[in-house]
């Protein structure tokens, strides 16, 4: 409230706000100052590149280096996967280790990526592979850019030694998904159906690997014929159609168990299954008479929809 | 068959028709299209070292010497002296030379003794002295020519005969040659009314373009490649490296965005430095916004 005779500046609301005209001002003035301050100069000159030049990503990848002095097989074994799947995707070019001018040895330290330059590298991996006492397998690298010379990423596993080649596949992976942003596909398996013998008694066999050709393993024995594999989306399993008896079925095949079970055991002949993406069904012909259609037959149930 | 009921129908009808016809005919007439006036550029397609040949210059060259006269092609020899064409201007200009020393002589007297004169107001005096300078050589040079021009037409003009134009042509060799000099002249350009010299020139930024060009590897496996557009500041030390890492300013959303944006710091950071870029125009180029788009190179 404005008082008679008082010598207070005006105020606008009551006394306890005390929002006089100077304080106003004063806060205006900082406003002022403090807008006028945090205005950045825009850039001077914009140019756009419309035009690059699309190529194989130059990438150096030099032996990781083994724990101990036994692991130098397994970790030089590691490396040429490593290399092998970036060449393979098409989007990598690995340099020639020969061209090297710079030998890893340790893999914390910073590599003197002068040197990496010189030789065009646009990339660099390290690593190193560690027997551990326990038996596992200690797996870890380093992913680096050369140009500003920053580490874009790193991990390490520990795993059976015995699978050494799917953390090579896997270490790939975060290789390739953190260059080029898409999700890395090398650890990953095929089935295919692999043929043999001649015109006349063609054996053909359910077959599994690795997506580099590695690990073949035979599912079936080959005494029926199998055709159109696919893989469970959510499932260690495989649905394929085999002539068993000389009748054609759908079977569901577990690779981790090698079991095989028939999907619905119809008097007809079933064939061409496919999974549903969420892997809990299984869509397929069925002949029934001289017709044949589309039915859905659901795994857990065992019974058509 | 025709009712006597349709034919004021089918008048009005006609009627409307038409003048709907014509309306459309009239209203939708072709207009010609306008052309913006566009400042006039001559393209002419030369190789890098014609290019650094046209822009060298002589370090250790007299300034404006070199660009008084248009050279347009290196010589090898000096200039010929076509001294048979001017034989007899030579007598009339040493005539006409010889006069105007001696009305010029007496000038110089004049003015230094107004310059005694008046020596109060000094302003206007120097001004008037020039003034009168300039009107004396006037004089000198009107009288040299009116002489000249008296020497020429003493000569027996020849009468002109339509049918002997073939003589009249001239037999001599083309006497015009190709000026030339020691280095080309800069090629003239119909440049932009408001252009200054200072300026980064476009030659310039077009190397640095075709320069980030060729380091840059997008990514090729990016899925929407077309789309994806990433903007990156950078700036720039006088030895034309780059000062700091180069900062992302804009990308577009997607997964592959952080994927194109590296593969744009990795051009930049490869292609230093930038030696196309010269240091006189180090304000220009000081700091850059580049904007990397593949649209054209994905078929977009």
């Amino acid at each position: 409230m404005i008082g008679n005779g008082s010598n207070r500046s005006p105020s606008i609301c009551s006394p306890g706000l005390m929002l006089t005209r100077r304080t106003l001002l004063t806060g205006a003035v900082a406003g002022a100052a403090l807008g006028l301050q945090s205005r950045s100069a825009g850039a001077v000159l914009s140019i756009d590149v419309t035009q690059g030049n699309i190529q194989p990503i130059p990438i150096a990848i030099p032996d990781f280096v083994g724990g101990t002095p036994n692991d130098g097989d397994v970790a030089r074994n590691v490396t040429q996967v490593i290399a092998a799947n970036l060449k393979r995707s098409g989007l990598f070019a690995p340099i020639d280790p020969a061209a090297y001018i710079e030998k890893v040895s340790n893999v914390d330290a910073l590599p003197r990526f002068a040197d990496w330059r010189t030789i065009n590298a646009q990339a660099l991996v390290t690593g190193r592979i560690t027997r551990q006492g326990d038996g596992r397998l200690k797996s870890e690298f380093r992913l680096w850019d050369v140009a500003s010379g920053e580490q874009l990423t790193g991990a390490q596993y520990f795993t059976a030694p015995d699978i050494w080649r799917r953390v090579a596949h896997i270490i790939s992976d975060a290789i390739y998904q953190r260059l080029t942003g898409d999700a890395g596909y090398f650890d990953s398996r095929v089935v295919f159906v692999d043929e043999s013998g001649p015109k006349e008694h063609r054996v053909k066999r359910l077959a599994i690997m690795d997506q580099d050709g590695a690990n073949v393993r035979v599912l079936t024995r080959g005494s029926d014929l199998v055709l159109t594999p696919r893989f469970s989306p959510s499932t260690q399993e495989i649905t394929y159609m085999s002539f068993v008896n000389n009748q054609p079925r759908v079977y569901l095949y577990n690779i981790e168990t090698n079991q095989r079970e028939v999907v619905g055991d119809f008097a007809n002949m079933s064939f061409a299954p496919r999974f549903a993406p969420d892997g809990q069904r299984v869509i397929m012909s069925l002949q029934e008479g001289s017709n044949s259609n589309l039915f859905v037959l659901d795994l857990r149930y065992k019974q058509k929809i | 068959m025709k009712l006597p009921e349709m034919k004021t129908g089918l008048a009005i009808s006609a009627l409307c028709h038409a003048a709907l016809l014509l309306w459309g005919l009239l209203s939708f007439a072709a207009k010609p299209l306008e052309a913006k006036p566009n400042d006039a550029l001559p393209v002419d397609i030369i190789s890098d070292k014609q290019f650094s040949e046209i822009t060298k210059g002589v370090k250790d060259g007299a300034k404006d010497k070199k660009l008084a006269s248009l050279a347009e092609k290196i010589d090898a020899a000096k200039p010929v002296d076509d001294s048979r064409a001017k034989v007899t201007e030579k007598k009339v200009l040493d005539a006409a030379k010889a006069e105007p020393p001696p009305p010029a002589e007496p000038q110089p007297p004049a003015p230094t003794e107004t310059k005694l004169e008046k020596k109060e107001p000094p302003k206007i005096d120097p001004i008037a002295e020039t003034l009168k300078k300039e009107e004396a050589k006037k004089k000198a040079e009107e009288k040299a020519k009116a002489k000249a021009v008296q020497q020429a037409q003493a000569k027996p003009q020849p009468q002109f005969d339509p049918n002997k134009i073939a003589a009249l042509l001239d037999k001599r060799e083309p006497m015009r040659q190709a000026s030339a000099a020691e280095e080309l002249s800069p090629v003239p350009s119909l440049g932009k009314a408001d252009g200054k010299a200072a300026q980064l020139s476009q030659s310039e930024i077009d190397a640095l373009r075709k320069r980030l060009g060729e380091c840059w590897n997008p990514p090729a496996g990016a899925a929407d490649g077309g789309q994806l557009k990433v903007v990156m500041r950078v700036l720039f030390k006088p030895d034309a490296t780059v000062a700091t890492p180069p900062q992302l300013v804009a990308a577009t959303a997607s997964p592959f965005g952080p994927a194109m944006a590296e593969s744009a710091k990795r051009a930049i950071l490869t292609c230093q430095p930038f030696t196309m870029l010269r240091a006189e125009h180090y304000q220009q180029w000081k700091d850059i916004e580049i904007t990397f788009d593949p649209r054209e190179m994905f078929g977009g």
